[in-house]
């Protein structure tokens, strides 16, 4: 699938305070990018960026072949965003609401209306007829999600997206993203909701230090050796058939045959003098979680 | 144009909705102001005309002026205007007209009102403003709104705003007066440095509305 979103060697930076340096991003069609970091990392102002709300100071973007920060209306009409304000004129209503928002996206009423019966029938949003400012927080997300979807745009940018969402609203917007890529389109899903990261995305890009590092979910680290991050242990763990070695605050690689080949690691790297503190094998469907649990972990502990 | 449209009428769907005390409050305003033009001086033996309507327009359009260029940055509504696909220029010049349309309709209720009064209540005959002072009033709305749409990206501190643009204006009418007591202008030269003041502040908001300024956070 070819890129949509494509981000080459961009810096932002704010005054003398530098967010994001050197950062290079492609998601294709049809695919879900995960975005997570720590508070602070930059996740917002990488959204910010490609939404061309701002200027990188260094570097090229493209979204859908538009240059995000040229402000050109076809871009627009093709994005949807929730943005980390729900950004809702409290004194309407979210049909008054969204009817502003479609005038402006060119989407006549009758499509508007459609996609509201289509997606929306089953949610309480499609009768509710309180001005935006009397509802819950939920209630606004599940707003800001309908306001995003409508007119399927090819690419979304979506902060936080599931924040406040209850069970069902939470599945209804699984169903939404499950649609979105199916209809072809690109979605970056930045949020702190491992799970929901999890879930939907395909590919996850951890921010921090200013740089964006990719997690490639199919190449799954299966074991993790904590130890300390000496190259001797990266030698030892491939001669006993370790592979996709990294280190990143303990030793994680993937492993054929396990039963066999772990005890033998391990008897390997004590006789090497390696002094391990854990060995662990790694959920699949947690891996994820563990990894930026750790990494995060492993940051906090360094600052403190 | 339609783009324009767009946003004007959003502003006016926003100002509909609004709580019922707004709009006693501009009720109040509207009263209190057109008896103060109706007295002509008389009553309060404060002498009205151009220089209360210029004050007058500090109030209305800043007012208006407040909720539509800086509610809109605190709640992130205009984020979302603008990655709707409305330039940004329409934006601003949608919620200028909607501010200047909405200002110059109340001071026109007002200079009404206030010659109501005149005759009826005062007998003072004839309010004591005219076409001239009310097209005065009409340009430094224009000043006020244009003023109001730079700062407020400018300066993101909404009070900061309403001193700004009574100091502006306090100088212009000030200085009018200063030199019309040494030799006859006419108004037409208020007029003309208003517009020009105007036109300036416009410029200068575009270059705000198009820069990366106008989605920084406001200080409130």
């Amino acid at each position: 699938m070819p890129s949509i979103i494509t981000a080459d060697k961009i810096w932002k930076a704010f005054g003398r305070y530098s967010i994001l340096e050197d950062l290079s991003l492609q998601v294709e069609k049809g695919s879900v990018y995960g975005l997570v970091g720590l508070n602070g990392a930059g996740k917002t102002t990488l959204l910010r960026l490609l939404a061309g709300n701002l200027k990188a100071n260094k570097g090229e973007l493209a979204v859908m072949g538009f240059r995000p920060w040229d402000h050109r209306e076809e871009f627009y009409r093709n994005l949807g965003i929730v943005l980390e304000n729900d950004g809702f004129w409290g004194n309407l209503t979210i049909r008054e609401n969204l009817s502003i928002y479609a005038s402006a996206k060119r989407i006549s009423p009758e499509k508007t209306e459609a996609y509201l019966r289509e997606y929306w029938k089953d949610t309480e949003i499609y009768s509710c007829t309180k001005k935006v400012k009397y509802l819950s927080r939920g209630q606004k997300m599940q707003c800001a999600l309908c306001r995003a979807f409508l007119g399927w745009p090819s690419v979304f940018l979506l902060d936080e997206p599931a924040v406040a969402l209850d069970i069902t609203a939470f599945d209804h917007f699984c169903n939404l993203i499950n649609a979105a890529r199916d209809r072809g389109a690109a979605l970056i899903i930045s949020s702190h909701q491992l799970d929901l990261i999890d879930k939907l995305c395909g590919r996850v890009g951890i921010l921090r230090d200013k740089h964006l590092s990719e997690l490639d979910r199919n190449k799954k680290p299966l074991w993790s050796v904590t130890s300390d991050s000496s190259q001797q242990w990266k030698e030892i763990i491939e001669k006993s058939g370790g592979r996709n070695v990294i280190f990143d605050a303990k030793w994680r690689f993937e492993i054929e045959n396990p039963e066999m080949s772990i005890p033998e690691l391990v008897a390997a790297l004590v006789n090497a003098g390696c002094r391990i503190r854990e060995v662990r094998s790694l959920e699949k469907e947690n891996i994820l979680g563990d990894t930026i649990r750790d990494i995060y972990g492993s940051r906090a502990g360094g600052e403190a | 144009m339609k783009s324009v449209i767009n946003v004007l009428r959003k502003e006016w769907l926003c100002f509909k909705g609004s709580d019922k005390g707004v709009f006693g409050l501009y009720l109040i305003l509207i009263l209190s102001w057109s008896l103060l033009l109706g007295t002509g001086g008389q009553e309060t033996g404060i002498k009205t005309g151009p220089l209360w309507l210029i004050f007058f327009s500090v109030v209305v359009a800043a007012n208006f002026s407040n909720t539509v260029f800086i509610s809109e940055r605190v709640t992130g509504s205009l984020e979302i205007l603008i990655t709707s696909g409305l330039s940004r220029n329409s934006i601003l010049y949608g919620k200028m007209l909607f501010v200047s349309v909405m200002s110059i309709v109340i001071g026109g209720i007002c200079l009404a009102l206030g010659l109501l009064w005149s005759e009826l209540i005062f007998k003072t005959g004839g309010g004591h403003a005219d076409s001239v002072d009310f097209l005065i009033y009409a340009c430094s709305v224009f000043v006020n709104v244009s003023n109001s749409a730079y700062l407020s990206v400018r300066i993101a501190n909404p009070r900061l705003i309403h001193f700004a643009n009574m100091f502006i204006l306090a100088v212009i009418i000030f200085s009018y007066m200063a030199l019309s007591s040494y030799f006859p202008v006419p108004p037409v030269y208020l007029i003309l440095v208003l517009l020009f003041l105007g036109t300036v502040f416009t410029l200068l908001a575009r270059r705000e509305f198009n820069s990366e300024r106008i989605l920084q956070p406001v200080i409130l």
